[in-house]
């Protein structure tokens, strides 16, 4: 009964940010509760979270995943979910992998700058407010291109990972 | 489509919970800023989050809690610290000090066991009530400063509740099993380093100092200080070791009634201080006025000096007292509990100066 009773609770409506006759936030303010926003959301994933500024490190086995929050010139808020995988030796091969993979267009990008750092990296801007289940999505995208690409990127391109000694 | 009573009720509570949330987090943001983070996250989509931030030594957390489907109750607590010696005359002190208050004391059985002193507000707000969450979150700040005041000078064994949250956090991560009980069982934790010499030698010696410290062992803290002293000599040591050092050693030979040497330590400790003065002035202050230096004592606790610091009203009103000058002190001794609020331990040493009514 409780079980039924829950489930058919709709989500709420979501709370307008401000009113008309409310002086609006400072931006520094307003990035500050967007943070909170997206940390409440990863929390009630269960993820274990270092926060620095407006930086949201979380450690996986296999890869750094960090989250960062920035206010473009438009007022709109920019998230940015980077995934941090390691480094590969065999960087012009690994580029090329990248780069066919990169075309089977999904919406986060596999990224090897020219020291052979491999990162996968997906952004996304929100014109007022973020989305608890934008993030979550942009995160799984995330983790899912990094895990898919992780064996390949160790067996035929000797990545070194960032959680590796 | 009608939704049974219930449901709607629930729907409604949570509507609102969400809203009221809304409202906490502008003045959580302006007046606590980077320091807070996102503690717990239950349920964030109805609002039912706990946000956790530092004031000063204590620390707080700020949560907003459903109630009917026209408010939803925002709270906020603050853990002031644990304390391993004097746990009752602190309780004590405290629940005398809160009295009346809204930002009163909080005990509860875990509270009691854990010998910690916790204090909490709470408020029942509707949605549009954006002007009194933020007055409650000042009233909140202001509370806590006024008790920084008094309860730290009083029972400085105290494990302040921010320190305990950062240790309690490096511990959940640590395993090294003496680590883990250095929080909760300091007496223990310091029998495995009086029995085990390899492992004290890996333990950082500031550690020993500071856990002597909790325990209110101020002769031995003196003691660790001078002989850490003599081993790293200063210019090989680190200036926030050593600024950290030197304020528990000053602490506890003012614990100790060595005031001399409270004198000679503020001196040391003022050249590494950015404001030697005002973060020195209560100590030279209760210094001088132990001994027996009464208008010195007088001298430096002039207006000026205690608007900055409303500790020197106490030593000003003491050492009133000293010189006979009973309406002055009482006087004194009332503007120092205008700002501190009420004291009991502080009471008691005026009254013993002053002259039976």
């Amino acid at each position: 009964m409780r079980d039924r009773f829950r489930l058919q609770i709709p989500e709420p409506a979501a709370a307008p940010s401000t009113r008309r006759d409310e002086p609006p936030l400072a931006p520094a303010v307003r990035l500050l509760v967007q943070r909170w926003r997206v940390e409440a959301a990863l929390r009630h994933l269960g993820f274990m979270l270092r926060v620095r500024g407006n930086r949201i490190a979380i450690l996986f086995d296999t890869q750094v995943t960090v989250l960062e929050l920035a206010l473009d010139p438009d007022g709109g808020l920019a998230l940015s979910i980077r995934a941090f995988l390691g480094e590969v030796i065999l960087v012009a091969p690994a580029r090329a992998f990248a780069e066919g993979r990169n075309e089977e267009a999904g919406p986060a990008r596999i990224e090897i700058d020219e020291a052979g750092a491999v990162s996968v990296a997906w952004q996304h801007t929100f014109p007022d407010e973020v989305d608890g289940d934008l993030v979550t999505n942009g995160l799984s995208e995330v983790c899912d291109l990094a895990e898919s690409i992780h064996a390949t990127l160790v067996e035929d391109f000797y990545l070194k990972g960032v959680n590796c000694p | 489509m009608n939704l049974p009573d219930g449901i709607a009720n629930a729907e409604d509570r949570l509507g609102v919970s969400v809203r009221v949330h809304e409202l906490l987090l502008a003045p959580l943001a302006e007046l606590y800023g980077d320091s807070v983070c996102v503690e717990q996250a239950p349920a964030p989509e109805h609002g039912v989050v706990q946000y956790g931030f530092d004031h000063g030594e204590y620390r707080c957390a700020a949560a907003v809690q459903p109630l009917n489907d026209r408010a939803a109750i925002v709270w906020v607590t603050a853990r002031l610290g644990r304390f391993h010696t004097e746990y009752g005359r602190a309780l004590r002190w405290l629940a005398c000090n809160r009295e009346d208050n809204t930002v009163g004391l909080s005990v509860g059985h875990e509270c009691l066991e854990r010998r910690e002193l916790w204090v909490a507000c709470s408020r029942v707000t509707t949605p549009g009530d954006r002007a009194g969450v933020r007055e409650m979150l000042l009233d909140v700040r202001s509370e806590l400063s006024r008790l920084t005041v008094a309860l730290g000078p009083w029972f400085p064994q105290s494990v302040e509740g921010a320190r305990l949250h950062l240790l309690e956090k490096e511990c959940a991560q640590s395993e090294d099993e003496a680590m883990l009980m250095l929080a909760t069982f300091p007496r223990q934790f310091m029998s495995v380093l009086e029995s085990d010499e390899a492992y004290a030698g890996r333990v950082e010696p500031a550690v020993h100092v500071m856990v002597n410290a909790w325990l209110a062992r101020w002769s031995r803290v003196v003691e660790q200080v001078e002989k850490l002293a003599e081993s790293a000599p200063d210019d090989e040591d680190s200036p926030e070791r050593r600024t950290f050092l030197l304020s528990l050693k000053l602490v506890a030979l003012g614990r100790l009634g060595r005031w001399l040497e409270v004198m000679q330590t503020a001196e040391e400790l003022g050249a590494l201080l950015a404001d030697p003065r005002e973060a020195l002035l209560t100590h030279r202050a209760g210094a001088l006025y132990g001994l027996g230096r009464y208008e010195e004592a007088l001298a430096l606790c002039r207006p000026a000096e205690s608007d900055g610091n409303p500790r020197l009203w106490f030593w000003k009103s003491l050492a009133q007292a000293r010189l006979g000058q009973v309406e002055e002190a009482r006087e004194s001794y009332c503007e120092y509990e205008r700002i501190a609020g009420p004291d009991i331990i502080g009471r008691e040493k005026l009254t013993e100066l002053l002259p039976e009514e």
